[in-house]
């Protein structure tokens, strides 16, 4: 029995003689990437570019959720559950952006400041360009959100916990801000731009990547994943293309026996949309489709409606109408149904043709039709302009009309 | 600062990462509760016992992770901090008013009741609002300083000094957010025990109730909204149909039409509301921002009646047995979310339930046997 004892009690010693002096950090979780340099933060910031300017309805990102832009600018009505179209998003929470990208692209800009290793190893470039392209997409976050927000904190966000209650920013204050990060990155960036990163005429894209689940379109997703049906396109838009025999609308509309079928905006009955209403097209909704950022029509159609406001432009001798109708050319190639003939008609068409009277709306009108499933630019138009001519909702759950702007998230005022 | 990293999906064989969302200092300390109690236990013979505890607990330094506003760049901060008081009383009767053994008729009973309540004392500086939870319509569970630990925190409709809800012009009530409708925490809680034998039969039974609370539900707002719940077939104000045609509606002439709903209050320059709205419009846009629900329940919890076997038929070798049929959860008897189908006493969360399934009732039964 005693040698049991003594037994028992060894045995114990050995189990508690190992070093107990070093638990390791349980702060630390050891599944996850321990420190992060600035390349990988800089991939997760561009990877979320998107859902920016191709407006998606998210089902595995909800905070980066932008398709309520859609339904602002009147591309998408929606079927089955009428709410978005019918101005029921009110206050959406940012958090998501700040936490996200905004954050990442912050910290590329700390670490390069402190000279931290994390930013200044060889294979993570030179550190004007690291800064440079931090603060051109940081800027562009930024823009997207003021834009929709108007004021917000900026001079004192991404600061962590330093301050806890942060002032929020004049929007006007915010822009000019911009345009200075943006000159300050560009001077920069000359060098590298002056050696061709883009050419004229070229297009800035996002391209998805097929077969991944974590890359693919979210379109693809949410058609061919989730099997959701909630979206067709609306008769605001369709209806006007399929008018001027628009080749575009079989592009961005699915076709039903060659058919476009677009769905009533902002109704408040429940409808089934497959087969009697045409969804996105089907590029557009490909697992590997390549998401317009930055056109080389948008660039046209900025330019004709600086030179219908007489801005002067250097190195640009085409006409606004000549500008104008360049805008709509790059439109057609880039959503790949330029056909000669069928161009000329169209922009002889009355309800197409340019004349310095209508100019601006009819500009501005293109440039909303060019831009589909970009609802945040065409929305941004729209309160800029007024074009193109929108009705609201006829079902709208908020009486002011078509929003102007988006409601702070409501944890903002708790929180701050 | 001790903020992990969160790995972003690979693109094309590019590495992603994000900085984490938590903001760590490092400098966590074990959180600290005082508490104190005073209680009494009498007993009168072995007919009548009273028991009864009042207590105060001071949660003190609890380790927080805080939601803070994101345009920090971190959506959530690790910190020690805050002050919780918890207090309240325990009560217990229990009574054996007859006891007659084995021969006769006897009875014990046991009454428990319950009341805590929790306060929010303090956070920290710069922090009135722990925000807990959230769920659909912008509905969050907030422990608020100054206020009942558990506040309900979300949309109600904007309603005018004498009391009458504002309605848009469009026929349907407008709403405010981050309005408290009231805490999670029931006014009282209880249980009754009784044991009731007869010669070779007994029956035992136990009975639930709380009272006050409330809880988010989902399942009415699903209910409500999609049509599936009977509420939503009815007559309006007019005995009319209200999934019926309402008109062309004029703010002078009202509809046109007879059926559809009207929601009582009145439009912002104080006139009636006369504007009749889809059903839909009603049940599945306005009511989606009101879903609460009472947590007050009485419930027969669990109900057991057994029989003792005559030693005669046992034989040597076992010295008893007993036969009994049992329920659990054996009826709702009254509780106003019961109307959605909820039981607010089997909710899968502290304060919401998310659409879940009706509880089941249990029916088995058992044979005890003594060697």
């Amino acid at each position: 029995m005693k040698n049991k004892i003594f037994l028992f009690i060894g045995i114990l010693f050995a189990l508690v003689a190992c070093d107990p002096s070093d638990f390791g950090d349980l702060n630390v979780d050891t599944r996850q990437v321990k420190e992060a340099p600035t390349p990988t933060l800089l991939t997760y910031s561009l990877q979320k570019m998107p859902y920016i300017a191709f407006n998606i309805p998210d089902r595995n990102e909800a905070g980066l959720e932008t398709n309520y832009l859609n339904f602002f600018a009147q591309y998408l009505s929606e079927g089955p559950y009428p709410a978005g179209s019918l101005y029921s998003t009110r206050n959406l929470s940012w958090s998501d952006w700040y936490t996200g990208p905004l954050y990442n692209l912050q910290t590329i800009i700390n670490l390069n400041n402190e000279e931290n290793a994390l930013a200044t190893g060889v294979e993570y470039g030179f550190k004007d360009n690291q800064l440079a392209v931090a603060r051109i997409l940081k800027a562009y976050y930024f823009w997207f959100l003021t834009d929709i927000y108007g004021d917000i904190p900026y001079s004192q966000a991404l600061k962590g916990t330093e301050e806890l209650e942060r002032a929020y920013d004049s929007q006007e204050s915010i822009y000019t801000d911009l345009f200075k990060e943006l000159t300050k990155a560009q001077a920069e960036f000359t060098a590298a731009i002056n050696s061709g990163v883009l050419e004229a005429g070229e297009n800035v894209t996002y391209q998805f990547i097929g077969g991944d689940p974590n890359n693919w379109n979210p379109w693809f997703e949410d058609y061919n994943n989730d099997n959701r049906n909630d979206y067709a396109i609306s008769n605001t838009l369709g209806d006007f293309m399929l008018a001027n025999n628009d080749p575009r609308v079989f592009i961005y509309g699915e076709n039903l026996n060659s058919q476009v079928k677009t769905l009533a905006y902002g109704n408040n009955q429940a409808k089934n949309i497959p087969g009697a209403f045409s969804r996105v097209g089907n590029t557009l909704r490909a697992d590997n489709t390549e998401a317009p950022i930055f056109t080389y029509a948008q660039v046209l159609f900025a330019k004709a409606e600086a030179a219908q406001r007489s801005w002067s432009m250097p190195e640009e001798a085409r006409s606004t109408k000549q500008l104008y109708e360049d805008a709509i050319k790059a439109s057609w190639e880039f959503w790949e149904v330029y056909d000669a003939t069928a161009y000329a008609t169209y922009i002889a068409d009355s309800d197409i043709a340019y004349s310095a009277a209508n100019g601006l709306e009819r500009i501005i009108k293109q440039k909303w039709v060019n831009q589909y499933l970009n609802g945040f630019e065409a929305w941004t138009n729209w309160r800029r302009t007024g074009y193109p001519t929108l009705t609201p909702a006829p079902d709208a759950t908020q009486t002011g009309g078509i929003p102007r702007r988006m409601g702070y998230p409501s944890a903002a005022k708790p929180l701050n | 600062m001790y903020t992990a990293t969160e790995n972003g999906a690979l693109y094309n064989g590019t590495a992603s990462a994000a900085i984490g969302n938590t903001y760590r200092t490092g400098n966590i300390r074990p959180s600290l509760t005082t508490s104190w109690e005073i209680g009494t236990d009498l007993r009168l013979f072995d007919l009548l016992g009273l028991e009864f505890t009042y207590y105060v607990d001071d949660n003190k330094d609890k380790i927080l992770t805080l939601d803070i506003d994101p345009t920090t760049g971190f959506s959530a901060y690790q910190i020690n901090a805050g002050k919780i008081q918890r207090k309240g009383f325990e009560a217990s009767i229990s009574a054996n008013p007859f006891r007659s053994g084995s021969s006769g008729f006897n009875w014990d009973v046991a009454l428990n009741f319950g009341r805590n309540r929790s306060m929010v004392v303090e956070l920290a500086d710069d922090i009135q609002t722990y925000l807990a939870d959230f769920q659909r319509n912008e509905t969050r569970l907030e422990h608020r300083v100054g206020k009942e630990w558990g506040m309900l925190v979300g949309r109600m409709w904007n309603r005018d000094e004498a009391g009458n809800v504002i309605i848009g012009s469009n026929g349907i009530a407008t709403y405010s957010n981050n309005q408290e409708k009231g805490t999670i925490q029931p006014d009282y809680t209880g249980g009754l025990f009784n044991n009731l034998s007869y010669k070779g039969f007994n029956l035992s039974f136990s009975l639930d109730f709380q009272n006050g609370g409330l809880f988010h539900s989902l399942t009415k707002m699903y209910g409500l909204g999609a049509g599936l719940h009977e509420n939503t077939v009815g007559v309006n104000d007019k005995g009319n149909d209200w999934r019926d045609f309402p008109g062309a509606y004029t703010l002078e002439n009202g509809n046109s039409g007879n059926g559809r709903i009207l929601v009582p209050g009145v439009f912002a320059n104080g006139t009636p509301n006369n504007r009749y709205i889809p059903a839909r419009s009603y049940f599945y846009t306005a009511l989606q921002r009101d879903n609460i629900n009472q947590m007050v329940l009485e419930k027969l919890r669990e109900v057991r009646l057994g029989y003792e076997l005559p030693k005669a038929i046992l034989g040597r070798f076992i010295k008893g047995a007993n036969f009994g049929v049992m329920v659990s959860n054996a009826l709702l008897i009254y509780a106003p979310a019961k109307e959605f189908g909820v039981d607010p006493s089997e909710l899968e969360n502290i304060w919401y339930e998310g659409g879940q399934l009706p509880s089941t009732r249990t029916t088995g039964f058992n044979l005890r046997v003594r060697l």
